[in-house]
């Protein structure tokens, strides 16, 4: 809205959340009170407020958009295909997705399935992908009792979804209360319970969210486990009262089964889910729950799973009523019921339900173990509680940050012998894997956190990286490997806002933090980081020694580190030519290449970065033809990754354009900026290249002769340049076109002349863009056939060129044109010395290009002026001149055509 | 001579964690959402429904897949996706051409449509304007607004997709609402 700004429109938000939680009544007389303090403001939130009653009024946006057109997927899923299945009818519907009914149809697998469709927008980015990889694992839990997931995937449409075991059944303990078990019925439940939970935490999959609505009782009374592992992908809201689900930071379970460290936001290990059984045989056993009073609310469900103490099963039912009620369901006497529930039962119960997840039983195999020697009369050995973890090394706990996003499957597994070879299969297998790929989770997490800021503020960028810095002390404080790579990235957003100092200290604190990790890959990386920030400085010694430094450490190990070599010569190269050391550039981009190689998909982008770098550097060596091949090549790779519609390809295609015209390429390079423009439809500001690419393109339209074409690029560019408020680029676009309506000399020499004054102002002397005015000067000057006005800008031009190398395609070009004006003053003779100078030059130039326009116009000019001193070699020349010109402008091109002209009838002076 | 006026920006050493926001996301978002929804017009018939919703998840797998393609939190993709699709829903309308120019923005709830309220694609624009003006000052508010509106989320879905409270999407879309009233100049 024009008239807030950012700033201000804050304020008036949060006056404006006032003012509508006040009751219409009050709000007036809020406003008052307001104007006295200021009085703009207050009209301000007058005219919002009562624009806020008029859209209540009339109802403003209250339908959709397309709404006769839009329909919503879940009435039109009944009978449709996904797979091999046909879904039927609806089981239920969560805040994550639907349950569905469906059956198979090709005949291979008789019966109905449940098919859980998951709601994408609830999988992270990289969830997506790992969906796929976990319903491989998922579906290699096999076992009795557990409700298999036979079929994991996406379907064309891109909908995930899961095929499981369709369970018709009732929740354990509503089956346990429906059927009256007894104490023993129901522990031996419990076992057949147990047993599916161990399986799968013997394949390394962590349950998370047992409870009863995701335990099963079939008319066969086989208990049934839903749900394996996919707590973090589904829920379900059953009407029952006890599942009030709660999402923390998009990581969902239930309430009154989680266990304390769950509530504290760390990844659920098997403990977690000891816990949780631990909750449901306390149910079973007594009903009710271990902490938390009936009726409880979330947040008092949380409080008492934190602080209170778990009531002892003897003391659980605490009237006669309660014990009478309780031994009823449970086909027992009160008395008889009051004492199996003392001792040893007890003990295992409150073990299971230690706060510490390191005093619980350190497998469910040892609880069920417990519960078997209490069924069998044997010492249980619950009373032996705080069991030493002595193995505790191999407790891997991924600490994920503020929020609680765990997302790996793989838990190591802590402790009893039978499970200890398990774990250490998996730590080799999976171990680095894991932890990086942990940590890059938990500052992706802590990222995002950190941008979300909160609804009333936004925070600005250095408020979000000194919150950043404050948290991450204190959040990653035991894991160095997580906090490096926080402090890592940081660092990389202070250098974006060119925060040198702040840079600094990140570095140096993400080395220590990497140091302390001992991730060497990591410090290496930060090395080269450090090491071309120091190069910045200027400091080229210190960088240069702590780039070898770097370089040097990473050598020796083996195994996937070309890669973080690569990415530190690239560095190096970078700054290399930054600073104008464009040999070293040159070599380091080419060893960076090498090492490179195949890119792995996440290494495209560094790739594409590398060959633009090249590119340039090789550019700048005079190496056109391998600058073209560079830029070919990352825009051919932008096209395969889809990003080839989007400003940086743009500018890429741009600069291609620009190396193309350089190498004299010149129809090649129309066609690119073309290209470049053509794509421009779709992709989002990308106004902010178009004034550098109308401009180009006008100037090379120019060039080909096709003057009125390109003036109305160049007045596209203008007009989108003062559109954006662009002062920058109208003097380089201006200088740039060399072509002038027929009569308007004086004016446009007037516009070159302003052009030129403003470059001045900005540009260093002798800069050889300075140059660029007076070359289209004197193109134009030469066009009206006013040859004197060409003279003064050519031999300030050279005067600029000649400090420069003599390759350089502006400096033949300007010789050409002296040529020509020699030409048009009678004055072959020293035309043709010059021509053949232009020539000389152009023909090192045009070396690997089958044809350029430098050297076309240089020979057209060469032989132009033999064929006015009468020579008979004008002819071959021209020929020549001919076939590079078409070659290079194309054959339509004005110059293309005078040069046949020229051949074609002698007799034309 | 032409100049580099738009140099390849010197790339930065790659980050842990990409946090530039830079809008070629949506240009590829809105062409991935074209050809996804063009995927649908040829597999159900171009006047079959647009299932909007289904498109915002279909696209985000999509962009799943993309290396590069960083969005710092889901938030952030939905207004991205959300605001393309606003771009589809409008240029669906303007091609169908059945409408009638409502005069005033007068909409009714989903299930008492008629011919009359069915929206014309110059007032779907000017919302639209308005919107992306709305989104410079207040992108959380513009992006309840397409979600809502144009993409046809529920509150309760647009709650539990960007994590906050359905009283919180409630009163972003209050203020948005005012906000658009007095941007239109009807408020």
């Amino acid at each position: 809205m024009a008239w807030f700004d950012s700033a201000h429109w804050q304020q008036l938000s949060t006056l404006l959340d006032e003012m509508l939680d006040l009751p219409p009544a009050a709000r007036a007389e809020r406003l008052r009170a307001l104007a006295k303090e200021d009085d703009t403001l207050a009209s301000e939130l007058a005219v919002l407020v009562a624009a806020h009653a008029k859209a209540d009024d009339e109802q403003f946006l209250a339908g959709l958009a397309d709404a006769a057109h839009t329909s919503r997927p879940q009435a039109t899923l009944e009978g449709q295909r996904l797979g091999a299945y046909t879904l039927m009818s609806m089981l239920g519907q969560g805040g994550t997705g639907s349950a569905w009914r469906a059956r198979r149809d090709d005949g291979r697998y008789e019966g109905q399935v449940a098919i859980k469709l998951l709601h994408l927008s609830l999988l992270g980015r990289a969830q997506a992908e790992r969906f796929r990889r976990e319903g491989a694992i998922l579906a290699r839990l096999s076992h009795p009792n557990i409700a298999r997931l036979l079929d994991a995937g996406v379907s064309d449409a891109g909908q995930p979804y899961l095929v499981l075991d369709l369970v018709d059944g009732e929740r354990i303990d509503h089956w346990c209360d429906a059927h009256g078990l007894t104490i023993e019925e129901r522990l031996a439940l419990f076992d057949d319970v147990l047993a599916a939970v161990a399986h799968a935490h013997s394949h390394l999959v962590v349950h998370r969210d047992i409870k009863p609505t995701n335990i099963l009782v079939g008319q066969d009374g086989r208990v049934k486990l839903l749900d394996f592992g996919i707590a973090k992908f589904v829920e379900e809201q059953s009407p029952g009262a006890d599942s009030t689900i709660t999402q923390e930071g998009g990581h969902s379970f239930t309430p009154e089964y989680a266990a304390p460290e769950q509530w504290r936001g760390e990844t659920p290990t098997t403990a977690t889910d000891v816990y949780a059984l631990g909750v449901l045989l306390h149910h079973l056993l007594v009903g009710g729950h271990p902490t938390a009073p009936p009726s409880a609310n979330a947040q008092q469900v949380m409080r008492s799973t934190l602080e209170v103490d778990p009531v002892p099963l003897s003391r659980a039912l605490d009237s006669d009523a309660a014990l009478a009620q309780a031994a009823a369901s449970r086909s027992t006497t009160p008395s008889r019921l009051a004492r199996q529930l003392r001792g040893d039962l007890e003990h295992i119960v409150l073990r299971a339900l230690r706060k510490a997840p390191r005093q619980r039983y350190p497998t469910v195999d040892a609880l069920a173990e417990d519960l078997r020697r209490y069924r069998a009369h044997e010492p249980v050995n619950a009373r032996a509680g705080a069991w030493a973890y002595r193995t505790g090394k191999f407790l891997r706990r991924h600490r994920l940050g503020v929020t609680a996003g765990a997302l790996a499957t793989v838990v190591a597994l802590v402790g009893a012998a039978g499970t200890l070879w398990q774990a250490q299969r998996a730590e080799k297998e999976r171990d680095r894997a894991v932890r990086q790929f942990a940590q890059a989770e938990a500052v992706e997490e802590f990222m995002t956190f950190l941008l979300a800021g909160s609804e009333n503020r936004a925070y600005t960028t250095s408020e979000l990286l000194e919150r950043g810095t404050a948290l991450a002390d204190v959040q990653f404080a035991d894991d160095p490997g997580a906090a490096a790579r926080l402090q890592f990235a940081m660092s990389g957003i202070y250098s974006e806002i060119d925060a040198i100092d702040k840079t600094g200290e990140l570095l140096t604190k993400a080395l220590a933090s990497a140091k302390r990790a001992g991730d060497l890959d990591l410090q290496a990386q930060i090395e080269c980081a450090a090491a071309a920030e120091t190069a910045l400085e200027g400091d080229n010694a210190r960088a240069n020694a702590r780039f070898e430094k770097a370089m040097a450490a990473i050598q020796p190990q083996v195994g996937g580190d070309a890669e973080t070599l690569a990415y530190c010569h690239h560095t190096r190269a970078l700054r290399a030519f930054e600073l104008g050391d464009n040999d070293l550039a040159l070599s380091d981009e080419r060893t960076a290449l090498a090492l490179l190689g195949t890119p792995r998909p996440g290494n495209r982008t560094l790739e594409i970065s590398m060959r633009q770098q090249f590119a340039g550097a090789l550019a700048r060596t005079g190496d056109l033809h391998g600058a073209i091949e560079q830029m070919q090549a990352a825009i051919a790779e932008l096209q395969a990754m889809g990003r080839i519609h989007t400003i940086g390809a743009q500018t890429t295609i741009n600069n291609l354009g620009v190396v193309l015209v350089r190498a004299g390429q010149t129809q090649q390079a129309l066609a690119t900026f073309d290209r470049a423009l053509e794509s421009k439809g779709a992709i989002a500001d990308s106004d902010e290249s178009t004034p550098a690419l109308s401009a180009n393109r006008a100037k090379v339209l120019a060039d080909l002769g096709r003057g009125p074409e390109g003036q109305k690029s160049l007045e596209h560019s203008l007009a989108v340049a003062a559109a954006r408020g662009d002062t920058r680029s109208p003097p380089f676009s201006i200088s740039n076109f060399g072509w002038c309506p027929p009569g308007q000399l004086a004016a446009c020499a007037q516009r070159l002349a302003d052009a030129r004054r403003q470059l001045e102002a900005v540009l260093p002397a002798g800069h050889s863009a300075l140059a660029t005015s007076d070359l289209s000067l004197a193109r134009m000057a030469l066009a009206a056939g006013q040859p004197e006005r060409a003279r003064a800008p050519l031999e300030r031009a050279l005067a600029i060129y000649g400090d420069v190398q003599p390759g350089n395609p502006e400096r033949i070009n300007a010789l050409s044109l002296l040529a020509r004006m020699n030409l048009q003053l009678g004055d072959p003779a020293a035309a043709l010395a010059l021509a053949e100078r232009a020539v000389r030059q152009a023909r090192t130039v045009a070396k690997g290009f089958e044809s350029s326009a430098w050297l076309g116009m240089a020979l057209f000019a060469q032989g132009a002026s033999l064929r006015k001193l009468g020579d008979a070699r004008a002819s071959a020349v021209l020929q020549e001149a001919a076939t590079q010109l078409d070659g290079s402008l194309g054959p339509a091109a004005e110059a293309s055509r005078e040069a046949r002209a020229l051949l074609a009838h002698p007799s034309i002076p | 001579m032409t100049n580099f006026l738009h140099s390849s920006s010197a790339p930065r050493p790659p980050a842990a964690v990409n946090l530039h926001a830079h809008d070629h996301r949506f240009a590829a978002m809105y062409t991935e959402l074209r050809r996804l929804a063009h995927r649908e017009a040829v597999r159900h018939g171009p006047q079959a429904p647009l299932r909007t919703t289904t498109l915002v998840h279909e696209l985000y797998l999509d962009m799943a897949h993309r290396d590069g393609l960083d969005f710092a939190d889901h938030g952030r993709f939905l207004a991205y996706a959300a605001r393309a699709m606003r771009g589809l829903v409008i240029d669906r309308v303007r091609a169908r051409g059945t409408f009638k120019r409502g005069g005033d923005l007068k909409f009714t709830a989903l299930d008492t449509l008629s011919a009359e309220e069915l929206q014309s694609p110059d007032d779907l624009q000017e919302i639209s304007d308005a919107l992306d003006e709305l989104a410079t000052l207040a992108p959380d508010l513009s992006r309840v607004v397409d979600l809502r509106f144009f993409c046809g989320f529920t509150m309760h879905e647009i709650s539990m997709q960007l994590g906050i409270s359905e009283r919180s999407v409630q009163r972003q879309w209050d203020k948005a609402r005012a906000l658009l009233m007095v941007a239109m100049k009807r408020g």
